[in-house]
Parts: C-alpha cells; sequence; structure tokens
C-alpha cells in the first residue's frame, strides 16, 4: 500500500465519523433553519400587545365625562391549577380579597380560566407578578370611568367588558373613541426578564370627544328633574336644554337615570297642548288668522263629527289665537286645524321636523309618529291640532320650540363638538310669524296656564302641555294617567335656552302647569344666575335692599 | 498586489506586530462583550424605568379621577349645602353694572311720599 493510499485511509477513517454530524448540521443549519430560528427566537422575544385606552368624553367646559384607565386583569389557568384551596390565602392578601370569594371566583369561572379579579391598579398587578404563583396570569385591560357618577349617563351610556360601547354615545361613536392595540416586541434574558422592548406596530391614541353638554346645566336638570320626579311620584321624565341658535344641546336629563336607555330620543309620548305652536303657527304664516280674529270655542264643548266631541278645560267663548293658547282651548285649536286644511297642516308639521329622525348621534333615534295626508279626517286633523294622536319625541319638541326662538329657523341638534358651523335645516316659517308667535307664548307665562313657569324681571314664552295617556289594559285614553309638560324658551328678548320638561304619569297633580312649568322655572332660574343673565323686564327689577 | 501593500502585510507578519495584532483583536472581542453587558444592564434600566413610569402614571390618572370626581357638580352641591350652609342664588341677586336698578315700588303712603320726595331731591341735585 503507498503512502497516497494509507493517507486516503487515515483521513476517511477520521472524517467518516464526522459524516453523520455534517448531515445532521447540514439539516439543521439549510432545511430546518427558518423553523428553528423562529423557535429559538420565541425562546428569547415574545410579541406584546398594549391595549390603547379609549378616548376621553368631555362636556363643552373640558371636563372630562368619561375617561379610560389601565387596569389588569388577575386570572387562574385552571389546567395549571386544579384546587386553588391551598392559594387562597396568599392569593387573597395579593388581590385584596377574601380568601372564600376567590374560592367562589374560581369555581365560577370558566372551563380553561377563571377570572379572579379585573380591576387590579398598577401596583397590585406588580406585586402578584413578582410573587411568581405558577397557574396565575395578569392580563392589561381599561376600565371607563365615569367621574360624575350618574351625571348625563342616559347620555353616554356604557362600555361593555370587551371595552366596546353598548348604549349611549359610548355605542353610536364606538369606532370614533376606542383605540386600536399597539404591538411590541419584547427581548427577554434566561429568567424571563425584559432586556429590551421595541414598537412593531403603533396606533395613535384617540383624540378626546368633545360635547355641546354642559356639565352644570346636565347637573341642574337632572336635579329639578328628578327632585320632581320624585315629588309627583312620576314613572319617567326628561329634561332638555338647547342653545335655539345652533341647535346645541346643553343638556339632556332623563328620569330614572339608566346608562342603557335614553327617553328623550329614543320614546315618544303624546304632547298635547305643546303641539298646538304647529297649528298656531301655519295659520299665522298662511294668514289664516290674525291677532285680532276670533274663533269661538263653542263654551267647552264641541262634537266636531257624530260620535266625537271635544271638551275644554274650562268654558270658553270667543277666543284670539293668543287666548286659545293662553287658555289652551282644544276646540279653538281643533277649529284653527280645519281652517288650515289636512294639507298645510302636515306641510309645517314635517316642517317643524315632527314625524322624522333629528339625526342626533345617540342610537335608536325614533322618528314619532305623524299621521300622513291620507289618514288626516276630520277627526284626526283636529285632534293633531291639539296634539293627540301624534307621537313626538322630547328631542323633536325642544328642537321645534328652537325653531320659534330664533325666528324661524330648525337647526339639526348638535351634541358633539366638532368645530363645524351648525346645521340648519330649513326656513319653517317667516321671521315675522314667529316673532308675533313668540309674544303669543309670552302671553301664556304672563297670563295664560304657564304661569307658575315664569320669573320675575325676564321675558319667558312658552307653552304647558297635559295629555291624556293610554291605559295599555284597555287601550283607551285613560283618565287618571296624564302626560304633563312645558316647553319655552328664554330670555324672550333674546333667546339663550330653550326648556323642555316632560314627566310621565306623575300622581297627586297632573297639569303641566302644576308639574312641569315649576321645573322649567327652577331649571331657568339656576341657569340665569349662573350665566349672569340681566332681566330683560327692567321695570319689575326689585331695588338692591 | 501592490508593493506598499505588501510590505505592509510583511511587517505585521513580524513576532511583535503578532502581538500587536493579538491584543488589538482581544481588545475588540472585550469590547463587543463589555457592549453587549452594557446594553443587557440599560436595556434592564430602561425597563425599570419604563415600570416607574407606568406606577406614577397610574398614580396620576388615580389623583386626577379623585380630583375630578370632587369637582362634579353634585359633590360641589352637596358640600355647599352640607357643610357651608349654601342655597342656590335667586335671579334677583343679578344686578346689571352701570346701570342702576329701578327702585322698588314703597309699600304705604307713606314710603311712596318719602321715596317720591326723595327723587324731586335728586332730580334737583342734576
Amino acid at each position: 500500500m503507498g503512502t497516497r493510499s494509507r493517507l486516503f485511509l487515515s483521513s476517511a477513517l477520521v472524517l467518516l465519523p464526522l459524516l453523520p454530524l455534517t448531515v445532521r448540521l447540514a439539516r439543521l443549519q439549510v432545511f430546518e433553519h427558518k423553523s428553528l430560528e423562529l423557535k429559538a427566537s420565541d425562546e428569547f422575544s415574545r410579541d406584546s400587545v398594549e391595549v390603547v385606552p379609549r378616548a376621553d368624553i368631555l362636556d363643552r367646559n373640558g371636563n372630562v365625562l368619561a375617561q379610560s384607565l389601565p387596569v389588569w386583569i388577575a386570572f387562574a389557568d385552571k389546567r395549571m391549577i386544579r384546587d386553588i384551596r391551598p392559594l387562597a390565602g396568599k392569593l387573597a392578601r395579593l388581590l385584596n380579597l377574601p380568601a372564600e370569594e376567590i374560592v367562589r371566583r374560581y369555581e365560577r369561572g370558566g372551563r380553561r380560566t377563571a377570572e379572579l379579579r379585573r380591576d387590579l391598579d398598577y401596583a397590585q398587578s406588580q406585586a402578584l407578578a413578582r410573587a411568581k404563583i405558577a397557574g396565575i396570569g395578569i392580563e392589561s385591560s381599561q376600565r371607563r370611568f365615569y367621574p360624575n357618577g350618574d351625571l348625563g349617563r342616559a347620555l353616554l351610556g356604557r362600555v361593555g367588558s370587551d371595552g366596546r360601547g353598548i348604549s349611549g354615545i359610548e355605542l353610536s361613536l364606538n369606532s370614533r373613541l376606542s383605540g386600536r392595540p399597539r404591538l411590541y416586541k419584547l427581548i427577554r434574558d434566561g429568567t424571563g426578564k425584559i432586556v429590551a422592548r421595541s414598537l412593531v406596530k403603533d396606533s395613535p391614541e384617540p383624540q378626546a370627544l368633545t360635547l355641546t353638554i354642559d356639565r352644570n346645566f346636565q347637573f341642574i336638570a337632572e336635579e329639578a328633574l328628578a327632585d320632581a320626579g320624585k315629588r309627583f311620584k312620576a314613572t319617567r321624565g326628561v329634561a332638555a336644554i338647547q342653545d335655539p341658535l345652533t341647535g346645541e344641546l346643553l343638556a339632556l336629563a332623563s328620569y330614572p337615570i339608566s346608562p342603557l336607555n335614553n327617553p328623550a330620543v329614543q320614546d315618544v309620548y303624546e304632547p298635547g297642548s305643546t303641539f298646538k305652536i304647529v297649528a298656531a303657527a301655519a295659520a299665522l304664516d298662511q294668514g289664516v288668522i290674525d291677532e285680532k280674529q276670533t274663533i269661538f270655542c263653542e263654551n267647552g264643548t264641541w262634537s266636531i263629527a257624530p260620535g266625537t266631541t271635544i271638551h275644554d278645560h274650562e268654558p270658553e267663548g270667543a277666543l284670539t289665537l293668543a287666548g286659545i293658547l293662553q287658555h289652551s282651548s282644544n276646540i279653538g285649536a281643533a277649529k284653527l286645524g280645519e281652517r288650515l286644511g289636512p294639507e298645510r297642516f302636515y306641510r309645517y308639521a314635517r316642517a317643524f321636523g315632527f314625524g322624522g329622525k333629528t339625526g342626533v348621534d345617540l342610537p335608536g333615534e325614533t322618528a314619532g309618529e305623524l299621521r300622513g295626508l291620507p289618514q288626516l279626517t276630520r277627526v284626526a286633523l283636529g285632534a293633531s291640532s291639539y296634539g293627540y294622536g301624534v307621537a313626538v319625541s322630547a328631542l323633536q319638541m325642544v328642537d321645534a320650540y328652537s325653531a320659534i326662538a330664533n325666528g324661524g329657523l330648525l337647526y339639526a341638534p348638535k351634541l358633539i363638538e366638532d368645530g363645524e358651523p351648525p346645521a340648519r335645516l330649513r326656513r319653517v316659517a317667516s321671521a315675522d310669524t314667529m316673532r308675533r308667535l313668540s309674544l303669543m307664548l309670552e302671553g301664556v307665562v304672563d297670563k295664560g296656564t304657564g304661569q307658575s313657569a315664569g320669573i320675575p324681571g325676564y321675558r319667558i314664552a312658552g307653552k304647558t302641555g297635559t295629555a291624556r295617556r293610554i291605559d295599555p289594559k284597555t287601550h283607551r285614553y285613560s283618565t287618571h294617567q296624564y302626560n304633563a309638560s312645558f316647553v319655552g324658551f328664554l330670555p324672550a328678548s333674546r333667546p339663550r335656552w330653550t326648556i323642555l320638561v316632560v314627566l310621565e304619569n306623575p300622581r297627586g297633580a297632573y297639569y303641566g302647569a302644576e308639574v312641569a312649568a315649576p321645573v322649567f322655572a327652577r331649571i331657568a332660574r339656576q341657569l340665569l344666575v349662573l350665566d349672569g343673565i340681566a332681566p330683560d323686564k327692567p321695570q319689575t327689577v326689585a331695588a338692591a335692599p | 498586489m501592490p508593493t506598499r501593500l505588501k510590505e505592509l502585510l510583511k511587517s505585521m507578519a513580524s513576532p511583535s506586530r503578532r502581538t500587536f495584532r493579538v491584543v488589538l483583536l482581544s481588545l475588540g472581542v472585550l469590547a463587543l462583550a463589555w457592549q453587549h453587558i452594557e446594553a443587557t444592564r440599560l436595556g434592564y434600566q430602561v425597563e425599570a424605568a419604563r415600570h416607574r413610569v407606568q406606577a406614577l402614571s397610574d398614580r396620576l390618572d388615580a389623583v386626577q379621577m379623585t380630583l375630578q370626581t370632587s369637582l362634579s357638580p353634585a359633590q360641589l352641591a352637596l358640600r355647599a349645602r352640607t357643610r357651608l350652609g349654601m342655597r342656590p342664588a335667586s335671579p334677583d341677586v343679578i344686578r346689571v353694572l352701570g346701570r342702576p336698578a329701578a327702585p322698588r315700588p314703597a309699600s304705604s303712603l307713606f314710603l311712596r311720599w318719602i321715596s317720591s320726595a326723595r327723587r324731586e331731591l335728586l332730580a334737583l341735585d342734576t
């Protein structure tokens, strides 16, 4: 055997055992490179998702109405912890919960995991993480806080446990308010401690949402409404304040307060006499009647059709239009509707915004119910003229009165302060018509049924409403269930606020003048003081003591 | 290969140059190791600082929330009424600055006479 052969053989003997290693190395390095690299990467790096907080909701002055704060959820992995009792004592100290409660929550939890506490603050979450209890995990989340308690909750709504809005503005503007998650890559050492963190996918925090609501106005409205609601044992109530010059909603209160329901936009009611403004405005605008002409009100009882009689609450003879409004004569309003005819009446009712949605940024808005032209028979037209047989939302009604206050322009109710100019929808009637109607509505407060809404020194225009409710058992008008309401604006010389108050089914008293008008006056009085509005009836101002 | 490069490589091949090369290489390795250790140490520091920021931000949020709650109209009204005995003001308290308020009509005949006499005197003054 030559030297060359020996050299080859010895080389082969040395290198041959290395061949499997080479093959293995090639397999690891070439064929399984990607998957193994990923596996190794997973050992030291991990993706982390950070919850971007939901946007704050602010009132028009920048006060916080809703805010999201980060919280941490502690949960138990049931595959790793079969029995939580031995750990309950330790967890009780860390989670600040009784041990029995922890056991109860564990048992009540799902098949794989059980949520032990979902509102841990940062310090508590860190203490739990440092305790390194196998099978106990922590997850970041967020919690919605409403620092003003129940204030405006029907308007703001509610956020579900998954962080999505389920009612109110939280629902209607959910996509605007929600933050998208941020993705981080974490590099960890052998003990699991984070060494470095890099942002993989950024997501900007959503901008705070500013409402047109004034927190103080909202409180004033809610407090006055709740007091009246309790005093008269009303089943429900609504109070709304609107700026008639812009359509901005300054307060939207409901009683009782529920974050799941907003009766001001979702519910309808039969308005009764507050609806008489439609016939009155249409009649004035169309020249059907003027300030001096009178209508005979049949001394309180009028048979409009065989079997259908209209009554006034007090017998009245001949009344001018101002008189019809001041005495709230149903017969006068029905006769006015008859003179107008169904077409003109319907046109003006629609122009005031009744029978259609206002388009406010709140979920579940109702369009109300307004009889169409074919259904407006003589009886139906008469009833509609004094606010029966129609169903309106509180928002539609306050918006309609704002149109009178501002000289005839109907604005879309505005709830979001977005820097956009007020959305003018249409002109309802001429400015002169609305000025004349406004003076007549002042007469209602000065000399008519709405005197309890008056405030010495101020010109106030408004209208009372008392409407029988349909008895759900008999499906007929009840003789003991009513809706009491008052809608008006002030100061009438230069209107700043339109205020509506509706109380459903009050007990003890039921007239709008007795139940709703004093609530209007209470709200108005506080607004005047809050904004320092000078009296516009100088002759009645009392001298300083 | 250029002559100068050849001379450089030749000079580096000398024992003293070789030692220098090893030292340089070792220093490079040490620098890399130091950099790695320092990066890890700083990483821990950054993470600890982030935790502190998070904890402080958490406390700040809680304090702000307490402040907002304390300033809520319901809380303020409650404290004003119960602790300070305040009552809602009436619009009668509003005075227009720069415009004298009209006098209250006098209740009795004597007061009315005094009031008209005062007005006449004031008129004489002007």
